[in-house]
């Protein structure tokens, strides 16, 4: 956590310091960014205290399985890659061991889930038409997937 | 009890903040999704006043693992039928049953999605 903010926080003085042209729209961006950063901190905080209530079997009180170390950091990972500008997720333990993130707007909803295993599952769709629905698994390196990031950029 | 019927009202208990969100008193998907066995566990609470659902939780569920039981979530069976999923009626025990047939993983979070959204959650703080 501690690396994280000092990661966000080299990413704002940085930028700020680039031959900035238009006074307005640079703080307009600075202020995105501190409100990304708010969000970012605000996500991580929930994750560190599933962490901390998951870490045992039986958290729920249905046999669930703990969160591993191994999906803590994939979720860690995939709270930092969220683009600027774009919301951040509900965090959720998931009974079987992974961590889930989910975005919704109205009926439209879409849901990521990562266990440690260098995947994520989605799950997105319409509440009111199941014809929207998609899901799969795809690869997780050190990137989101651009289709992923243009369906959380739908849920704005 | 019988079989199932879809206008029959199912009961699944919470003992975990993390399976509802408090702001808005929405249901996360997370809260149905199966357990290690490949269920999700509920109870058959038609008929049932909000005590004696209470009760059959605090007793069946929460007790026996010295948890507290934070409130409960109900939802007809037909919004699970509906889904492609059945529920086994295994009375096991007395009113309990369980979904299964849950497809892989990922199509999991889908429906635990759909049937996040048709549930309506009861926390024991509003009794």
């Amino acid at each position: 956590m501690r690396m994280d903010v000092a990661t966000h926080h080299r990413d704002i003085t940085s930028y700020s310091s680039k031959g900035a042209s238009d006074p307005l729209k640079d703080t307009q961006r600075a202020i995105m960014w501190i409100e990304h950063y708010h969000r970012y901190a605000f996500a991580t905080e929930a994750l560190n205290t599933i962490a901390r209530e998951c870490s045992e079997a039986n958290w729920d009180g249905y046999d669930a399985r703990p969160i591993s170390n191994d999906a803590y950091s994939e979720a860690q990972k995939l709270l930092r890659l969220i683009p600027v500008g774009l919301p951040m997720p509900d965090v959720t333990p998931e009974p079987a061991g992974p961590v889930a993130f989910e975005w919704h707007k109205g009926d439209h909803f879409l849901i990521l889930s990562v266990e440690g295993r260098g995947t994520i599952s989605y799950a997105g769709g319409s509440l009111q038409d199941a014809s929207d629905d998609t899901h799969g698994t795809v690869r997780f390196h050190d990137a989101l997937p651009d289709a992923i990031v243009e369906r959380i950029r739908f849920l704005l | 009890m019988g079989p199932i019927r879809p206008e029959e009202r199912l009961t699944r208990y919470v003992l975990f903040t993390s399976y509802y969100r408090p702001s808005d008193r929405t249901v996360k998907h997370s809260a149905f999704l199966p357990d290690k066995t490949g269920g999700t566990s509920l109870y058959r609470t038609s008929g049932l006043d909000d005590k004696a659902v209470q009760d059959l939780g605090n007793e069946r569920v929460a007790a026996p693992q010295n948890k507290v039981l934070l409130g409960w979530i109900h939802i007809t069976a037909e919004d699970i039928l509906v889904n492609k999923l059945r529920i086994d009626p295994d009375n096991e025990p007395e009113r309990h049953a369980a979904i299964v047939d849950w497809p892989p993983k990922d199509e999991q979070n889908l429906i635990a999605r759909r049937l996040a959204a048709k549930a309506t959650l009861h926390l024991i703080t509003d009794s």
